[in-house]
């Protein structure tokens, strides 16, 4: 991988040094102002990967570096975001942090510029997360027949570029946007296809409860 | 591995009808081809349209059986429902290299797609063969991993012999 430009070579320096400092905060013992402070830096490197993005005259690697890094330091913000929460008692919004991290680091993980496996024990460790911090839950899920799509980078219809689903090109991550479809079932599953719509109450001691607090 | 081999009989009809003449490529065969009798509302599996542009950027064409605008089936679950391939006589016997090569593609793109997800996914999807010679169709039905789509070369070509 060929990086020309002198800020994308800064900003890829300095992308090891936020990382490691985040992790080493996102550490359930570690002191909660810290972890909020930690996520309010990560911010601030985030705005400053979107501000270099905007900057003309990238190539597409260049872009797609900068796109990759901030996918994956979000993660990892993601994760400081769920252990703080989890200390507020804020489950929901954990949760939602939590498969947030593991959305962002699957798509770094795809778009990985050295192609490499590196991330997989992150990968892991978010997954442990989920398997011993939360219970085990359904989720909602829907099946139809799509009728019309567009494609995020051309806005052709997706069946008619050459983009694929969840790729970068040049710093902008392909979406396939569902413009039509029609609905076949929707029902509770165990592994859906996306973690966001989940069960949200559950019957306990014969009470009506929030199935992550059981309050 | 899991893949079952059966007897496939219902294509042939259908494919006269639609005045179906294969060349030497691959096709999409629609889920619904034996109960729709309207082209224009074939579906396919909603995996289809990727397939069909990973394998394009490689120089390898395949069609979906008619020219309609596809209507794709989006599922439930996270497993992956791959789409049916026909494999032509013509295919196999002219450029049978390309049967392997694709197969790869597929399981190369997959093991891509699951990155991030450390749950064991589940592949499922069919091919169905044609063989002029014994004037006949198999369909495989492969359910398994994405390891066991290479191996899917081998039991094609004892299908076709």
């Amino acid at each position: 991988m060929i990086i020309t430009d002198i800020e994308v070579k800064n900003i890829f320096e300095e992308f090891n040094a936020i990382a490691d400092n985040a992790q080493n905060i996102a550490i359930f013992s570690r002191d909660i102002e810290l972890q909020k402070s930690e996520v309010l830096e990560i911010d601030s490197y985030m705005n400053k990967l979107s501000d270099l993005m905007s900057k003309k005259g990238l190539t597409e690697t260049e872009m797609n570096l900068l796109l990759f890094l901030k996918y994956s330091i979000d993660s990892v913000k993601q994760e400081i975001q769920m252990i703080v929460n989890l200390k507020l008692g804020e489950t929901d919004s954990a949760w939602t942090a939590l498969i947030l991290a593991q959305n962002c680091i699957s798509i770094a993980s795809t778009n990985h510029p050295f192609k490499s496996n590196q991330l997989n024990n992150y990968i892991n460790r978010l997954e442990i997360y989920e398997k011993i911090l939360f219970p085990k839950i359904m989720f909602a899920s829907v099946g139809g027949i799509i009728k019309k799509t567009k494609c995020s980078i051309c806005k052709l219809e997706y069946e008619d570029c050459d983009h694929m689903k969840g790729k970068f090109y040049s710093g902008k991550m392909c979406v396939r946007e569902i413009h039509e479809m029609e609905l076949e079932e929707v029902s509770m599953v165990e592994n859906p296809a996306s973690k966001m719509n989940r069960q949200l109450r559950i019957t306990y001691k014969g009470k009506d409860v929030d199935i992550f607090s059981l309050k | 591995m899991n893949y079952k081999i059966e007897k496939y009989l219902e294509p042939e009809n259908k494919l006269n009808l639609l005045n179906f003449n294969s060349n030497n490529s691959f096709y999409f065969i629609p889920e619904n081809i034996n109960d729709e009798t309207e082209s224009a509302k074939y579906i396919y599996s909603e995996s289809t349209t990727d397939i069909r542009k990973l394998l394009k950027a490689e120089n390898i064409t395949v069609e979906y059986l008619t020219k309609d605008k596809p209507l794709l089936r989006a599922r439930k679950s996270a497993d992956w429902f791959g789409p049916i391939l026909f494999i032509t006589y013509s295919l196999f016997t002219q450029n049978s290299a390309l049967i392997g090569v694709s197969l790869n593609l597929i399981s190369s793109y997959l093991y891509d797609h699951f990155k991030g997800n450390t749950e064991s996914k589940n592949i499922k999807f069919e091919i169905i063969i044609e063989n002029k010679k014994k004037k006949e169709y198999k369909k495989i039905k492969y359910e398994g991993n994405i390891q066991g789509i290479k191996e899917l070369e081998s039991v094609i070509n004892n299908i076709e012999k």
